[in-house]
C-alpha cells in the first residue's frame, strides 16, 4: 500500500525536476520561538539551532539500525560530522534541525515556515525537502491533485484521498485561498453583506499578519517563553505562556513584553495613576495591569 | 461574549473630539500638538483608582513616524492593535474597531482583513471594521 510521504516524496522530486517549483518567499517580519529560553538568548536567529528548543532527530529515523551513509531522502551521512548533506545545506539529526537558515525566509501565513533551521515544517510524515530548501510546487499540485482524484475514483490508491488532501492542505498553508470567496468562520457561517457595510474575505485566526503576532508554541510540554523580532533581527516583543485547557490553543498569555524596539507608544494606567511608555509589559499581576519593563525583561 | 470596541485615530488634528470618542472604547491616537493635550486631559480624568485593565475605554498615544503617510501610519497600529487586543492580548478581544482619519484604501482594507476583520464600511472620517 502507498503511503502520503513516498508519494509526495516522488510527486515532489518529479515536479522539481521539470523545473516547475516556485519558492515562496516573505521578506517581512521574521517571528522566532523558543522554550524556557533566557531572553538574551533571543535576538540572533542564528541562536534558534539551540538543541535546548528541540529534540529527536526530527523524522523518526533510528539512526543506530540503518544504513549511515545514505539516509532519508537518499542524503548522504557524513560521519566526520554527523550531519546529512542536504546539498543546500547540512542537516544535524541529533537536534532535528538544519545547521545554517533556510535562504527560504518562510511564508508569513504559516508560522511553522519562518523557522528557517526546522525540517519541513516539523511534519516530515507530510512533507519532503530533498534540496534543503523548502521549495512549493502550488500550481503543480493542484494538477497532481486532480490526476489523483480521476485515479482514485477509477479505484486507485485508497489512500489517493488522503494524499490529495495533504496537497491541498500545502496550497492552502501557502495563502493561495481565493480572496475574492468570504471562507466560513469558525462558527460555520458566511460573513455576508451587511447594512450597507462590505464583507471582506474572513481570515482565519492566526493566519495572515496575526500569525506574526506573539503566539504560544503549541507543541510546548508547559510554560514557555516565545517572541519576535523585527526585520532587523530585534525582539520586539516577548510573552509568557502557561497551559491552560481551556483555551483554543492550549496556553493562555502571563506577561507580554513591548521591549524598547516595539513601536512607541504610551498607555495610561488608571490604578496608578502612570503613564506607561514603551517599553513597558502587560502584566496582570501588577496593579493596572502594565508597568515599566525592567531590565532584565529587556534584550540588551 | 461582551463588545470590545477599540478605534484608531491617525488625524494629527482630532483634538479635544478624543473624550467622548474614548467614553466608550479603547482609543489609540497619534501623538501631535493638538492631540496631546486631549489625551493628557482624558489620562487625568479618567483615573479611577481601581481600574485593572489598561486597555478597556480609554487612551493609549502612539508616536507617528517622520514622512510617514498616515495610511501607513494606520496599517502598522493595526498590528499593534492586534496584539494587544487579539484573543491572546484581551478578553474578550477587540469586535469593532473604528478608524478615524484615513479612508479606507485597498492596502488598509488587507491590513485589517490580516488582522481578522469580516466587514468593512467606510465612514465620513474613515471607516469602520467588524467580525
Amino acid at each position: 500500500m502507498l503511503t502520503a510521504g513516498p508519494l509526495i516524496y516522488v510527486l515532489v522530486t518529479a515536479l522539481q525536476v521539470a523545473s516547475i517549483t516556485i519558492g515562496v518567499h516573505m521578506d517581512a517580519e521574521t517571528r522566532v520561538r523558543g522554550i524556557n529560553l533566557p531572553l538574551e538568548d533571543a535576538p540572533g536567529l542564528e541562536d534558534q539551532a539551540s538543541p535546548r528548543t528541540h529534540s529527536g532527530n526530527g523524522y523518526g529515523c533510528d539512526e543506530t539500525a540503518v544504513d549511515r551513509a545514505n539516509q532519508y531522502n537518499g542524503r548522504v551521512f557524513d560521519s566526520g560530522t554527523g550531519f546529512h548533506d542536504y546539498g543546500a545545506r547540512m542537516y544535524w539529526p541529533e537536534i532535528g534541525r538544519f545547521i545554517s537558515p533556510d535562504t527560504y525566509q518562510g511564508d508569513i501565513a504559516n508560522p511553522a515556515s519562518l523557522n528557517r533551521y526546522s525540517y519541513v515544517l516539523n511534519n516530515p510524515y507530510k512533507y519532503t525537502d530533498p534540496t534543503g530548501h523548502m521549495a512549493f510546487v502550488i500550481p503543480a499540485l493542484y494538477v497532481a491533485g486532480a490526476e489523483l482524484s480521476l485515479w482514485c475514483m477509477s479505484g486507485g490508491c485508497q489512500r489517493a484521498a488522503t494524499v490529495i488532501g495533504a496537497l491541498f492542505d500545502l496550497v492552502d498553508q501557502a495563502g493561495m485561498q481565493s480572496a475574492n470567496v468570504p471562507p466560513a468562520n469558525a462558527d460555520g457561517a458566511v460573513p455576508g453583506r451587511e447594512a450597507g457595510g462590505e464583507a471582506v474575505a474572513a481570515t482565519p485566526v492566526l493566519m495572515g499578519k496575526g500569525a506574526n503576532h506573539l503566539q504560544p508554541d503549541t507543541n510546548a510540554d508547559g510554560a514557555h517563553s516565545t517572541w519576535k523580532t523585527d526585520d532587523q533581527g530585534r525582539v520586539t516583543g516577548h510573552a509568557e505562556w502557561m497551559p491552560n485547557p481551556q483555551h483554543p490553543e492550549g496556553f493562555e498569555q502571563g506577561k507580554r513584553v513591548d521591549t524598547q524596539h516595539a513601536n512607541k507608544h504610551t498607555h495610561r494606567n488608571k490604578k496608578t495613576g502612570q503613564d506607561v511608555p514603551t517599553p513597558h509589559a502587560h502584566d496582570k499581576s501588577a496593579p493596572g495591569g502594565v508597568r515599566p519593563a525592567t531590565k532584565d525583561e529587556l534584550p540588551k | 461574549m461582551t463588545a470590545h470596541r477599540v478605534a484608531i485615530v491617525v488625524d494629527r488634528a482630532f483634538g479635544f473630539r478624543l473624550a467622548a470618542l474614548a467614553a466608550n472604547r479603547h482609543v489609540w491616537i497619534v501623538e501631535s500638538p493638538t492631540n496631546i493635550p486631549a489625551i493628557r486631559q482624558v489620562w487625568d480624568g479618567t483615573a479611577s483608582g481601581d481600574e485593572e485593565d489598561p486597555l478597556g475605554p480609554g487612551v493609549t498615544s502612539f508616536a507617528a513616524k517622520e514622512s510617514e503617510s498616515t495610511e501607513a501610519m494606520c496599517a502598522r497600529v493595526a498590528d499593534d492593535v492586534a496584539e494587544h487586543h487579539g484573543e491572546q492580548g484581551h478578553d474578550p478581544p477587540w469586535s469593532e474597531l473604528e478608524i478615524v482619519g484615513v479612508p479606507l484604501s485597498a492596502r488598509l482594507r488587507q491590513a485589517f482583513e490580516e488582522i481578522g476583520a469580516t466587514w468593512v464600511q467606510p465612514t465620513a472620517e474613515g471607516f469602520v471594521c467588524r467580525r
